[in-house]
């Protein structure tokens, strides 16, 4: 009898430790996204937003809307790119930083560290300073331009529908590489050296070598950071915010911008919601693969 | 011989190696400089890569403008609340989540990983939602809630991962010598892992301070606004304030730089901690 209630109390002890967590991510975390789902199957617009009682079931009709709406498909033609264009040059580059910063030199420590500052440093300073970096008649990159001759007249970065969506992916290039960049290194500094030491024994080229042990060895570290790359990647608002405002007309919208102003700027809070659950199923899909990839990485 | 090539080797990767640092880090660079120009030298057509003369009027104009102040006020207490709430919910989780055999914590560990992926702006409008209904949008509390959102999977996940390093010896002597579960945790664990809890206050701090959409969302009213919010205002309509906003960025920035050069060496391998192995 005592120790079946020495196990309750042990058991009541253990659940004190997970409960307000629990609580808290249910209440906050996993609600709200049943809240979007359930809003994305209303008819929630500003007069009803408050009281539930006077939202009623609209079906498939936002979904109906959005699918209707050229914005929607613009947006989401964006996001592939802005994605696609910022994950490969990030990796690149970040890979390059990576294999670079596996050598040994003095300064090597604090100098991959410091490369960090751009990706710890808040997204909207950082929109804030590209928008700078980059403005038309003052910024420096148009006099640098200029006076190397590259072109003519000052490039109107932001304010030009044919370059806001690519300047917006410099900005995002920039704030991701690091990132690309400490996560590659850990999983290099994970090969063991031996490898490369019999490889060199047997003669293998320095290209053999990074094709037939860094690539296979780094694989999964590779796969993983891709993943989160693009789920990062996909989530990107505060950047694009400072720089263009999505615009000019729609041109540097991606998806969560579109639902963002969806809700917040023309009050169509179902059909915000319902450019969400897209988002989220899509993000759902990676999340999906990404937890395969690390159970793998896991049992290997 | 051997040796004189080696050194040169290192030599030159120490060049290239500066070469790359001061090549990225140009727009932050470019950001300081720029906040110590005054507006004539901004507005030069021949930008000057070293200004003039250091000029403070863009920080003296910052200190004597009442709004900014209470920017920085909001975004201290944000930041500081949210990273309290954050590790105060997270730590005994992920002290669960590492040593504790019970139904449920596997359920709670997938869903930390896979909530940590929703894009933070689609949580913005559910949160906006349930928030105005029950009255704490234009609160600090409003926000700092849903700081925590974004902030506590991170964490959590990288706490997880210190705690698992300690050997559980001690948890099983400290219950010879008749220490409670809590009591345990709370004298003998945490102060082992404060390593890992620097790095995850750092994190929470920094996130909640740099954090942007749920400010937007949630606090329509000024006197609530955090630094992130106040910097709208100097990008105006007719042309904007770049002196003065790279003054205010630079000083958004220092917060960050400062946590990130002193946490550096365990901020590195928290980030390792809480991605790739999570």
């Amino acid at each position: 009898m005592q120790k079946k209630g020495r196990k309750w109390k042990e058991r009541f002890v253990n659940y004190s430790f997970v409960a307000p967590a629990v609580v808290f991510i249910a209440l906050f975390m996993l609600y709200p996204v049943w809240y979007t789902i359930e809003m994305s199957f209303k008819d929630v617009v500003l007069k009803n937003f408050l009281d539930s009682s006077q939202q009623s079931f609209a079906g498939l009709q936002n979904y109906k809307l959005i699918f209707g709406d050229k914005y929607f498909w613009n947006s989401l033609d964006h996001t592939w790119i802005f994605v696609l264009f910022s994950l490969v040059f990030q990796f690149a580059l970040g890979f390059s930083f990576a294999l670079f910063f596996n050598k040994k030199f003095p300064g090597n420590r604090w100098m991959r560290a410091i490369l960090l500052i751009a990706w710890m440093n808040p997204a909207i300073i950082t929109g804030a300073v590209f928008k700078w970096l980059m403005a038309t008649d003052v910024g420096i990159f148009n006099f640098l331009l200029v006076h190397l001759g590259i072109v003519a007249e000052p490039v109107n970065f932001l304010a030009s529908s044919q370059t806001a969506l690519g300047s917006v992916i410099f900005g995002n290039i920039w704030v991701g590489v690091p990132f690309n960049m400490i996560l590659l290194l850990s999983g290099l500094q994970g090969i063991d050296g031996d490898l490369y030491e019999s490889a060199v024994i047997d003669g293998a080229s320095p290209f053999a070598r990074f094709r037939y042990i860094t690539l296979p060895m780094l694989l999964p570290t590779i796969r993983v950071l891709l993943l989160l790359g693009f789920i990062y990647t996909f989530k990107v608002f505060d950047i694009i915010y400072a720089m263009t405002g999505g615009g000019p007309a729609n041109a540097s919208q991606i998806l969560p911008y579109y639902s963002y102003e969806m809700a917040f700027k023309t009050f169509k809070f179902s059909q915000g919601a319902a450019a969400s659950c897209v988002s989220f199923a899509i993000v759902a899909v990676l999340a999906a693969f990404y937890i395969y990839f690390s159970k793998k990485e896991e049992a290997a | 011989m051997g040796k004189w090539k080696r050194r040169y080797g290192q030599s030159v990767r120490c060049i290239i190696g500066l070469l790359i640092v001061v090549i990225f880090l140009f727009p932050i660079y470019w950001m300081i400089v720029s906040s110590f120009k005054s507006s004539g030298e901004i507005f030069s057509s021949s930008p000057s890569l070293v200004p003039k003369s250091l000029y403070l009027d863009h920080y003296a104009a910052l200190f004597r403008n009442a709004d900014f102040l209470v920017y920085i006020k909001n975004s201290l207490i944000i930041g500081i609340f949210s990273m309290a709430g954050a590790i105060l919910l997270s730590a005994p989780l992920s002290y669960a989540l590492a040593r504790k055999r019970m139904r449920g914590l596997g359920v709670i560990l997938f869903v930390l990983i896979i909530i940590q992926m929703v894009p933070g702006n689609s949580m913005a409008l559910p949160l906006y939602a349930m928030f105005s209904r029950w009255h704490i949008t234009n609160s600090y509390l409003g926000v700092v809630l849903a700081n925590i959102t974004s902030s506590l999977p991170f964490i959590a996940l990288v706490l997880r991962t210190s705690f698992l390093g300690i050997p559980a010896v001690l948890e099983d002597a400290a219950k010879i010598d008749g220490c409670s579960a809590w009591g345990t945790f709370l004298k003998i664990i945490l102060p082992l892992t404060r390593p890992a809890l620097v790095t995850c206050a750092a994190f929470g701090f920094i996130f909640a301070w740099g954090e942007f959409i749920f400010a937007l969302v949630l606090l329509p009213e000024k006197s609530y606004w955090p630094i992130t919010m106040g910097m709208r205002t100097f990008i105006g309509q007719h042309g904007t304030d770049w002196g003065g906003l790279m003054a205010t960025a630079t000083l958004s920035s220092l917060p960050v730089i400062l946590i990130f050069i002193f946490t550096q060496r365990h901020i590195v391998g928290g980030i390792t901690a809480g991605s790739v192995k999570g």
